[in-house]
């Protein structure tokens, strides 16, 4: 359209002026955007975190803290479940498997799991995904270690190597010299698992067995003075777990799932929570949904500021393009044409703003996204946008047009009065 | 004192059961207008039957009566009675193991309950258990083995939420015990399942 | 030079104004022009000093400003009738425009502002191109026949001189032969050689298929036309008694 261009054109001719206003619209739509982008990814990660499971039970606790542990390693428990428990629901008739899952211990910020072979054999996440070796297997001797993918990217481990765990600490994120360690028990890497998009990236998987064994010298968090355990001694103590964080479970028939619920969060013996992991998700998602929307609100006002910065500066300039009008007048434009150039320029620089924010949005998703898989275990999205930004987009670009129809106004007032004779 | 949950669990079971047991008179199933089936064509080479408005007891069969169970008069018991401990225990164990109705199977219903939602696909819900009322699993009972569909969306829906009141439609199916450890030919059925036509969330407009 | 239906030229008058009266709000009658006719094709000079209300004279022709009585016919057609809506393509259609100086849209090229009039008038543009080349040839051709060549066309219009910028404006009135030409002391900002020979350009241009009516304080351009009158005859309203001196 003729009107477009010309309004393309005029801006382009003052862009000196301009460029501060598109500045704020640029940085406006990007905080819109990653505000966005950062909800969706982390409620994607989180739901993509575990899938087929029916019941992930651990020591009473609320139900989000335990998942968020088990499943997350976010937070630290007061305490865990036993051994016996953990066989007992193994035991269940109406469980097909069962994933034990003991966490305590880190390497280098990133914390150690201590599981068994059922975590290799039934762990789905995404769509129903299994687990994938890109480097190696769960194959060795007593003191072997899978990494997550992104552990292994991240320190540049492959199979083979060697590494020693750290005791406590792993929510820091980084490495504290401070811990205690367990260097006279070195673990050798015998797989990398491929990249999965979840906290399962950022851990490491040792045996149940070679937990138990690192910590036969150790009491109350620390190496007993005096008492030294070899490997070679290992052998002669029973190296059966004691206690676990949790358990993942597996039932025969999913619709089961509300009665063993029921069982095993009311069963004598020790007290127990029994969490649906879809469900304590959505209470997750509740939690922080009263944060989510005033970051909303934060970001749609930002937008706002920007966008009345636009108009405050394109207004300001309308007095030098009263000439400009009154030509465009003398060939032939009316009023109203008048007013539609000033919303085409509005627009304009809108969607120049609102594609410049996209860019850098796209561009820091990219940037951080290792980052945040390392951290956190989110998958960031670096794709095209999903289907709830492009609305918004839509939204800043009606904004955008909306914050012109006072410029737009005022100019077809200025081309009224003035006629082929701007007073200036 | 009995613990507040178990007392609470007796009542809402004494009153389910009071619900449960009565005999119906007429029909379970009332037709309702035909609704168009998404079925792709090949999905079902006859036409289909058309979708029957169904009710939550219409999955029990007429005869299973869960009250002979309790054996005594629940109501003069004490709260700390081993007896009314052991009915508790007793009514557990019938509710989990409540036959499904077999004239069921097959039957293209149109049913309306609450979401719980078991499996997601990054974040949009793929599988959900329907059950009849709400709170199943926050402060109430588990409802019995009977009076729970395991429903597979067609398509993952972000819409629904945990204890979304909807109608479901679609067929329902006897759920097959499919344990790796179950014994070749002893084929037990253990609940119902449904692969999802269609999930509207409920409205007054669409209750009918 | 395009040839002129016979039916065009001498057929109907390009400008005809009866009874025009106009004041400005809550002011005495500053335009009154009982009769005003210019034909087809003809070239007119209209002397007025500053403050003799050419400028309004002229904006109510243009259809800008709407008189209080009196009708204004251009090629035919009556603007005063006309809802103010379409009096804005009406001017498009038959009317080109050139001031004294800042005719052009600083940021467009020569040529695009030569093409100005052809996005707000489709009459105009059917009449640039009934020759059968493109509009954007057309205007190089116009252009090309006042004086600016094809290095300058693509230039943006603020770096032409005042006198190159004067001929666009021309080019940009005379696209699309409209009926009627006004020129409001056009060579006013030029020195005497370029006003001469910008003068000469434009009435060759016109010819005998747009009228001009060319209005200015200098009287030594009047022997270039074919009449000549004063704004003191023509608007018996703007004599100097008229005016109020403090």
């Amino acid at each position: 359209m003729a009107l477009m261009l010309l309004a393309c054109k005029s801006a382009w001719s003052r862009r000196g002026a301009l460029s501060l206003a598109i500045l704020s619209i640029v940085l406006s739509v990007a905080l819109l955007l990653t505000v966005e982008r950062v909800r969706h990814s982390a409620r994607a990660s989180f739901a993509a975190s575990l899938s087929g499971a029916d019941l992930v039970i651990g020591p009473r606790d609320h139900p989000l803290r335990l998942l968020l542990h088990a499943i997350f390693h976010i937070g630290t428990p007061d305490t865990g479940m036993s051994w016996d428990g953990a066989r007992r629901i193994a035991a269940d008739p109406a469980v097909a498997w069962t994933i034990p899952l003991a966490l305590g211990d880190s390497h280098r910020g990133f914390p150690v799991v201590a599981t068994n072979t059922s975590f290799f054999e039934h762990y789905r996440y995404g769509r129903a995904q299994p687990l994938a070796f890109s480097d190696g297997s769960n194959a060795g001797g007593l003191f072997r270690v899978v990494l997550g993918a992104e552990v292994a990217r991240r320190l540049g481990y492959r199979s083979g190597d060697q590494l020693a765990l750290s005791h406590g600490g792993a929510d820091a994120g980084h490495h504290d010299a401070r811990h205690a360690h367990h260097h006279d028990k070195p673990f050798t890497v015998s797989g990398v698992l491929a990249p999965t998009g979840t906290p399962v990236d950022r851990a490491l998987y040792i045996g149940l067995h070679a937990m138990q064994a690192i910590h036969l010298d150790w009491h109350g968090g620390a190496p007993i003075p005096g008492v030294s355990l070899g490997a070679a001694d290992l052998g002669k103590f029973n190296l059966e777990p004691t206690q676990v964080s949790a358990v993942v479970v597996g039932l025969k028939q999913r619709a089961a799932v509300l009665r063993m619920q029921r069982k095993f969060n009311t069963g004598a013996g020790e007290p127990l929570s029994a969490v649906i992991p879809a469900v304590a998700l959505e209470q997750l998602w509740d939690l922080t949904g009263a944060a989510e929307r005033v970051l909303d609100a934060v970001a749609a006002l930002v937008l706002a500021v920007a966008l009345c910065g636009l108009a405050a500066a394109v207004l300001a300039g309308l007095n030098e393009r009263r000439r400009e009008l009154a030509i465009l007048r003398a060939v032939g434009a009316r009023p109203l044409h008048v007013f539609l150039l000033l919303l085409c320029e509005g627009a304009a620089l809108t969607v120049t703003g609102a594609a410049a924010g996209l860019l850098l949005v796209q561009l820091a998703a990219i940037g951080l996204a290792p980052w945040a898989l390392a951290r956190w275990g989110v998958a960031l999205d670096i794709g095209l946008p999903s289907a709830a930004e492009w609305p918004l987009l839509a939204e800043v670009i009606c904004a955008g047009l909306a914050a012109s129809i006072l410029p737009g106004w005022r100019a077809y007032r200025l081309s009224l009065a003035d006629g082929l004779a701007p007073k200036v | 004192m009995m613990d507040p949950s178990r007392r609470r669990m007796l009542v809402a079971a004494a009153i389910a059961l009071a619900g449960c047991s009565r005999e119906r008179p007429g029909a379970d199933l009332h037709p309702v207008q035909s609704q168009a089936a998404t079925a792709s064509p090949a999905a079902a080479p006859a036409p289909a039957a058309p979708v029957q408005e169904a009710e939550w007891y219409a999955l029990q069969p007429r005869d299973w009566e869960p009250a002979r169970t309790f054996n005594e008069d629940v109501a003069s018991l004490s709260d700390n009675d081993p007896r009314a401990v052991e009915a508790l225990a007793r009514l557990q164990q019938a509710w989990a193991n409540a036959p499904v109705e077999p004239g069921m199977d097959g039957a293209r219903i149109r049913i309306g309950g609450y979401i719980i939602p078991l499996d997601t696909d990054y974040g949009a819900v793929s599988e959900l258990l329907l059950v009849p009322y709400f709170g199943a699993c926050i402060h109430a009972p588990p409802p019995p083995a009977n009076q729970v569909i395991h429903v597979f969306l067609p398509e993952p829906r972000r819409d629904l939420r945990m204890m979304d009141p909807v109608h479901v439609s679609g067929t329902l199916r006897l759920a097959r015990d499919r344990s790796p450890d179950n014994v070749a030919g002893l084929i037990e059925t253990v609940g119902y399942e449904m692969a999802a036509e269609a999930v509207v969330p409920y409205t007054p407009d669409t209750a009918n | 030079m395009n040839v002129i239906p016979a039916s065009e030229a001498g057929a109907t008058a390009a400008l005809q104004v009866d009874g025009l009266r106009f004041a400005w709000p809550h002011q005495a009658a500053c335009i009154d022009v009982p009769r005003l006719r210019i034909a087809a094709g003809e070239s007119v000079f209209l002397h007025g000093p500053s403050g003799s209300g050419k400028t309004t004279l002229l904006s109510l022709l243009a259809g800008i400003l709407v008189a209080q009585a009196g009708s204004v016919a251009i090629g035919g057609h009556d603007a005063a009738t006309l809802p103010a809506r379409r009096r804005d393509g009406f001017r498009a259609d038959h009317v080109g425009i050139i001031f004294q100086q800042f005719n052009l849209v600083p940021y467009l090229s020569a040529l695009d502002n030569v093409l100005l009039p052809c996005h707000f008038s489709a009459l105009r543009t059917r009449r640039a191109t009934m020759s059968g080349g493109s509009l954007r040839e057309e205007a190089a051709r116009l252009l090309g026949r006042l004086g600016i060549g094809a290095p300058l066309r693509g230039r943006p219009a603020s770096a032409l001189s005042v006198g190159e910028q004067q001929r666009v404006a021309a080019a940009r009135a005379l696209i699309g032969r409209p009926a009627l030409l006004i020129a409001d002391e056009p060579t006013s900002a030029l020195d005497d050689d370029n006003a001469h020979a910008f003068l000469d350009l434009l009435l060759s241009e016109c010819g005998a298929a747009s009228a001009l009516l060319l209005v200015s304080h200098d009287l030594r351009l009047a022997p270039r036309f074919a009449r000549s009158m004063a704004m003191a005859d023509l608007n018996p309203a703007a004599r100097p008694e008229a005016w109020r001196w403090p």
